[in-house]
C-alpha cells in the first residue's frame, strides 16, 4: 500500500470514529434534554393542579392580550378562523387581523360577516411597515380590529399588528392556527410569575385527520398518511426534546410562530419582527434574547406544554421539501445574523451553551449525517470499514435516535394523552419505525439543498398547497 | 472481528431492551388508564351524583345524620383520595353559601380537609400548596392559611394570598399589603388581585401604606388604589405628585384623574410642566378624564409637547371636554407648531362614534 493509499485509508477510518463518536454525542444530548423536560413536566404539572386560573385572570389586573393574526388570501377560511378566535376563553382579548394585501375576497368577507366600520384611531408608527389603507372594528365585536394594508409579507403584517394593538401582551399566529380554547389562559402564566418574561411559546401539534369542528380540534387522531404521521412525532419530539427540555435551562431560542405570546414593548424596543429572513420567529427571540444581554434588560423565555394550537402539515414531498428547505435556511440565516454569540461569555448560558448547540448539532446535523454516509460508502468500498463497523453506526444514528422517539411516545402517553385510542398509538408507533427508514435521509437532502439556495441568495418562502380544515369535519 | 460484532450484539440487545420495555410501558399505561376509568367512571359518577342531590335538596346539611350524607360519604369513600379532591374541586368552586357549607362538612366526614391540614405542614410545597388550593375552594382553613402568607415558597405564598381575598380582615389585609413588597411577582398580582376583590375594605390601610412604601411596592399599592378609586384616597394622591419616582407621580396623577377635585386638578395642571414626558401624558389623561373645561387652555398648550404620547393625550383630553375642547383643538389645526397641528387635526378627524374607543 502507497502512503497516499495508506492516508487515505486511515482518514476514512478516521472519519467514520468520528462520525460514530458525533452521532453519540448528538443523542445522548438529545436524552439528555429528555430528562430535563421530565423533571420541568414534573414541576409545571405540580404547579398547575388544582389552580383556578379563571379566579387569577377575573382580576382586573390581569394582562390584556391583543392576538395578532396575519391573513393573505384567505377569504375561504377567514370567517371561521375570526370566529374561534373571538371565541377563546380568555377575559380581556382583542383581535388585530392584518389583511396583508389579499388579492381574493378576504377583505369583502371580513366586511360582510363582521359589519366592519372604519375608524381613525390616532397611533405612532412604532415599528417600520408597508403603508395602511384603513382600519376597521366589528360593529359585533368591539374587541376585533382589522387591519387592511398593503403586502409586505407576515413579518410585515405582525409588525402593522404591534403597531395598532393596544395590549401589554400580543400573540403571534399564523392564519390557519387552530388555538385551543384555554391556550392563553394558560400562555399568560410565565408573565404572571416573573418580571424576567418577554416572550412565551406553546406546543403546536399537527390537525392532519383530527377532527375539527368551528376551528377547534374535537377529536385528536393520528394521519393515516405516512407523511403527516410521521411529522406528528417529529413535532412531539421537538416540543418535547427541544423545546421543554431547554425550558427547564430557562434558554429556549425558539418561538413557533404559529403560537407564541410577547412583551408588545419588548418587541417594539428591539425593531418589531425582520422582514429580511424567512426565520422571523426564530431571529425574534434571538435578537430579543441579545438585546436583553446587551442592555441588562428582561430577556427570558418561556416555554410552556399544555398551551396547544393545532396547525397543518404538508402532506405532498414537494410542500414538506419546501417547508423543511426555508426552515433550514431560515436557522442558517439566524445562527450567521447572531454569530456573535458563539462562545461569547457576554451572553451567559445562551452563548456559551444554546448558541453552538444550534450551530453544531441543529445546522451541522444534516451535513454530517451526508457526510457520514459518503465516508461509510466509500469505506465500506475501500474496506477501511468492514459491515460490522458500518450496523454499528447505524445502530448508533437510528437505533439510539428511534429509541428516543419512542421514549417521547411514552412522555405524551403519560402526560399528555391527546391520542386516546389504540390505533393511534400503534399508528404513531409505526411512524416513529419508519421515519428512518427514508423519510430522515430525505429531510437531510432538503436541508442541504436549503443551504444551497441561502449560499446562491435565494429568499423565497415557497407556497404550502393546504387541504383545509372543513374537509376534516370529526 | 469477533469482539465488534459482540459489541453490536450487545448494542442491539440493550435497544432492543429498550425499546420493547417503552413499548410495554405505552401500552401497560394506556391499558392501566382504561380500567383506571372502567373501574372508577361509574364511582365517580354515583358519587357526583349523591353529592348533586345534597346540594339540590332544600335542606340544611347541619342534621348529618340523615340516610342521603350517609349514601354520600359511603360513595365518596369508595374513591381514591385523588379523585376525591378532583371531585370537591370541581364542584366546590361553582357553589357559595349553604352549598359551599355543606360540600364543606362532607370533606370533613371523608377525612379530607384533616389530611389537607396535615399537609400543610408538609416540607414538599406542592403538598402544602395542593392542600392550600383545597382549603381555597372549600373556604375552610381560617386557623392555618393565614401563615402560609409567610411561606417560603411563592405559589404557596400567593396561593395564602388568594385565600385571604376572600376573608377580609384587618390583619389580613396588612399582611397582603406586606406581600406587595414580595420579591415573586406573582405574589404581588395575587396579593393585588386580593386587595381588590375586597372593595372598599382596604381603602384606610392602603391610604396609610402608601405614604410609608416606597419602590415597586408603592407602584404595586398605587394600582390597587387605582381600581379601588375611592375619594378617600386624594390626600396621599396629592402627596405623592411631589414624589421622586416618575412613575409614582405618574400612577398619582392616574389616581387624581379618577378622584377627581379641585385639589387633583390644580396638582394636574402643575404636572403637566414636569420634565418627564410619561408624568406629563398621564396628566393630561387624566385632566381629560375629569372633564372639567377650565383645564382646556392647558391641554391647549399641551399640543405643542415635543414628546408624542403628551401630543396625543393633550389632543384626545380636549376633544373629551365637548365643546370647549373642540373650540380650542380647531384653534389649533391654524397653530405656528407643525405637530400640534397634525395632532389637532387627526383628532378632529375621529368620528364621535369611535371616539370612545380612541380615549380608551
Amino acid at each position: 500500500m502507497t502512503d497516499a493509499a495508506k492516508f487515505i485509508f486511515d482518514f476514512l477510518l478516521l472519519s467514520n470514529w468520528l462520525f460514530l463518536a458525533y452521532f453519540l454525542l448528538v443523542n445522548s444530548f438529545y436524552l439528555l434534554l429528555l430528562l430535563s423536560a421530565t423533571w420541568e413536566m414534573r414541576q409545571h404539572n405540580l404547579a398547575i393542579r388544582g389552580e383556578m386560573r379563571w379566579r387569577i385572570l377575573g382580576s382586573r389586573l390581569a394582562p390584556q392580550i391583543s392576538i395578532l393574526a396575519p391573513a393573505h388570501n384567505e377569504a375561504a377560511t377567514v370567517r371561521d378562523s375570526v370566529q374561534s378566535l373571538l371565541t377563546l376563553y380568555y377575559p380581556n382579548l382583542e383581535v388585530v387581523l392584518v389583511n396583508d394585501g389579499s388579492t381574493d375576497e378576504t377583505m369583502a368577507v371580513l366586511a360582510r360577516e363582521f359589519e366592519l366600520v372604519s375608524i381613525h384611531p390616532i397611533y405612532r408608527q412604532q415599528v417600520r411597515t408597508k403603508p395602511v389603507r384603513g382600519l376597521y372594528v366589528s360593529r359585533i365585536y368591539p374587541n376585533l380590529l382589522v387591519v387592511n394594508k398593503e403586502n409586505g409579507g407576515k413579518a410585515d403584517a405582525l409588525n402593522a399588528g404591534l403597531n395598532l394593538a393596544t395590549s401589554k401582551l400580543v400573540c403571534a399566529i399564523d392564519a390557519d392556527t387552530l388555538v385551543e380554547p384555554d391556550a392563553l389562559q394558560r400562555m399568560v402564566r410565565p408573565f404572571l410569575m416573573s418580571d424576567e418574561v418577554v416572550a412565551a411559546g406553546g406546543t403546536i401539534r399537527i390537525a392532519n385527520g383530527s377532527g375539527v369542528e368551528g376551528g377547534r380540534v374535537v377529536a385528536p387522531r393520528v394521519p393515516r398518511r405516512p407523511l403527516a404521521g410521521i411529522q406528528v412525532v417529529e413535532y412531539l419530539r421537538a416540543f418535547v426534546v427541544g423545546r421543554l427540555g431547554w425550558a427547564n435551562f430557562g434558554d429556549n431560542l425558539v418561538i413557533s410562530g404559529a403560537f407564541g405570546l410577547f412583551l408588545r414593548e419588548a418587541v417594539i424596543a428591539i425593531g418589531g419582527y425582520e422582514k429580511e429572513t424567512v426565520g422571523e420567529d426564530m431571529e425574534i427571540v434571538a435578537r430579543l434574547r441579545r438585546h436583553g444581554y446587551e442592555k441588562g434588560t428582561p430577556c427570558r423565555v418561556a416555554f410552556l406544554p399544555d398551551p396547544v394550537a393545532w396547525t397543518e402539515a404538508p402532506e405532498t414531498w414537494r410542500d414538506l421539501a419546501s417547508q423543511r428547505d426555508r426552515w433550514y435556511r431560515g436557522l442558517a440565516e439566524v445562527l450567521w445574523r447572531h454569530r456573535r454569540l458563539f462562545f461569547n461569555p457576554r451572553y451567559g448560558a445562551l452563548g456559551m451553551v444554546v448558541y453552538p448547540y444550534f450551530l453544531c448539532i441543529e445546522l451541522l446535523a444534516p451535513i454530517v449525517e451526508a457526510l457520514g454516509f459518503v465516508a461509510l460508502t466509500v469505506g465500506l468500498a475501500a474496506q477501511a470499514v468492514d459491515q460490522h463497523f458500518a450496523i454499528l453506526l447505524f445502530l448508533a444514528a437510528y437505533g439510539y435516535g428511534l429509541i428516543l422517539s419512542v421514549i417521547t411516545l411514552l412522555f405524551e402517553e403519560v402526560c399528555f394523552r391527546r391520542y386516546n385510542r389504540m390505533r393511534d398509538r400503534c399508528l404513531l408507533l409505526a411512524w416513529a419505525l419508519l421515519e428512518n427508514l427514508g423519510y430522515r435521509q430525505l429531510t437531510v437532502l432538503w436541508r442541504l439543498r436549503g443551504l444551497a439556495k441561502l449560499l446562491l441568495g435565494g429568499h423565497e418562502w415557497g407556497a404550502m398547497e393546504r387541504r383545509g380544515f372543513e374537509q376534516q369535519r370529526a | 472481528m469477533p469482539a465488534v460484532s459482540e459489541i453490536i450484539n450487545k448494542v442491539i440487545f440493550l435497544e432492543g431492551l429498550a425499546l420493547a420495555l417503552t413499548m410495554v410501558c405505552i401500552f401497560g399505561h394506556a391499558l392501566w388508564v382504561r380500567w383506571y376509568e372502567t373501574y372508577y367512571g361509574p364511582r365517580l359518577s354515583r358519587a357526583r351524583e349523591s353529592l348533586t342531590q345534597i346540594l339540590d335538596a332544600d335542606e340544611a346539611f347541619e342534621r348529618k345524620q340523615t340516610p342521603r350524607a350517609s349514601a354520600s360519604i359511603e360513595a365518596l369513600s369508595s374513591l381514591p383520595r385523588r379523585l376525591q379532591i378532583r371531585l370537591f374541586l370541581s364542584l366546590a368552586r361553582n357553589l357559595s353559601g349553604h352549598q359551599k357549607k355543606a360540600v364543606g362538612d362532607l370533606a370533613v366526614r371523608v377525612g379530607l380537609l384533616a389530611r389537607a391540614e396535615r399537609n400543610l405542614q408538609s416540607p414538599r410545597w406542592w403538598r402544602r400548596l395542593h392542600a392550600a388550593r383545597l382549603l381555597t375552594v372549600l373556604d375552610v382553613g381560617d386557623r392555618a392559611i393565614p401563615r402560609l402568607l409567610t411561606d417560603r415558597h411563592a405559589l404557596v405564598r400567593a396561593q395564602g394570598a388568594e385565600w385571604a381575598g376572600e376573608h377580609p380582615g384587618p390583619e389580613l389585609i396588612k399582611a397582603l399589603l406586606e406581600l406587595l413588597n414580595d420579591s415573586a411577582k406573582f405574589c404581588r398580582f395575587t396579593a393585588q388581585s386580593s386587595l381588590l376583590r375586597m372593595e372598599a375594605l382596604p381603602v384606610p390601610f392602603i391610604s396609610e401604606y402608601i405614604l410609608r412604601a416606597s419602590g415597586p411596592a408603592l407602584e404595586a399599592a398605587l394600582e390597587v388604589a387605582l381600581g379601588l378609586a375611592e375619594s378617600r384616597l386624594l390626600g396621599p394622591a396629592l402627596k405623592l405628585c411631589d414624589d421622586p419616582a416618575p412613575t409614582v407621580q405618574a400612577l398619582a396623577a392616574r389616581l387624581l384623574g379618577q378622584i377627581g377635585g379641585k385639589d387633583g386638578l390644580t396638582a394636574l395642571s402643575k404636572l403637566l410642566g414636569h420634565p418627564e414626558a410619561m408624568v406629563r401624558a398621564a396628566a393630561c389623561r387624566a385632566l381629560g378624564k375629569l372633564g372639567e373645561w377650565p383645564s382646556a387652555p392647558a391641554l391647549a398648550r399641551a399640543l405643542r409637547d415635543p414628546a408624542w404620547d403628551v401630543r396625543r393625550a393633550a389632543g384626545l383630553g380636549l376633544r373629551s371636554l365637548g365643546s370647549p375642547g373642540i373650540l380650542l383643538l380647531r384653534r389649533a389645526v391654524s397653530d405656528e407648531d407643525r405637530f400640534a397641528r397634525d395632532m389637532a387635526r387627526q383628532v378632529l378627524e375621529i368620528p364621535a362614534s369611535t371616539l370612545v374607543r380612541a380615549v380608551s
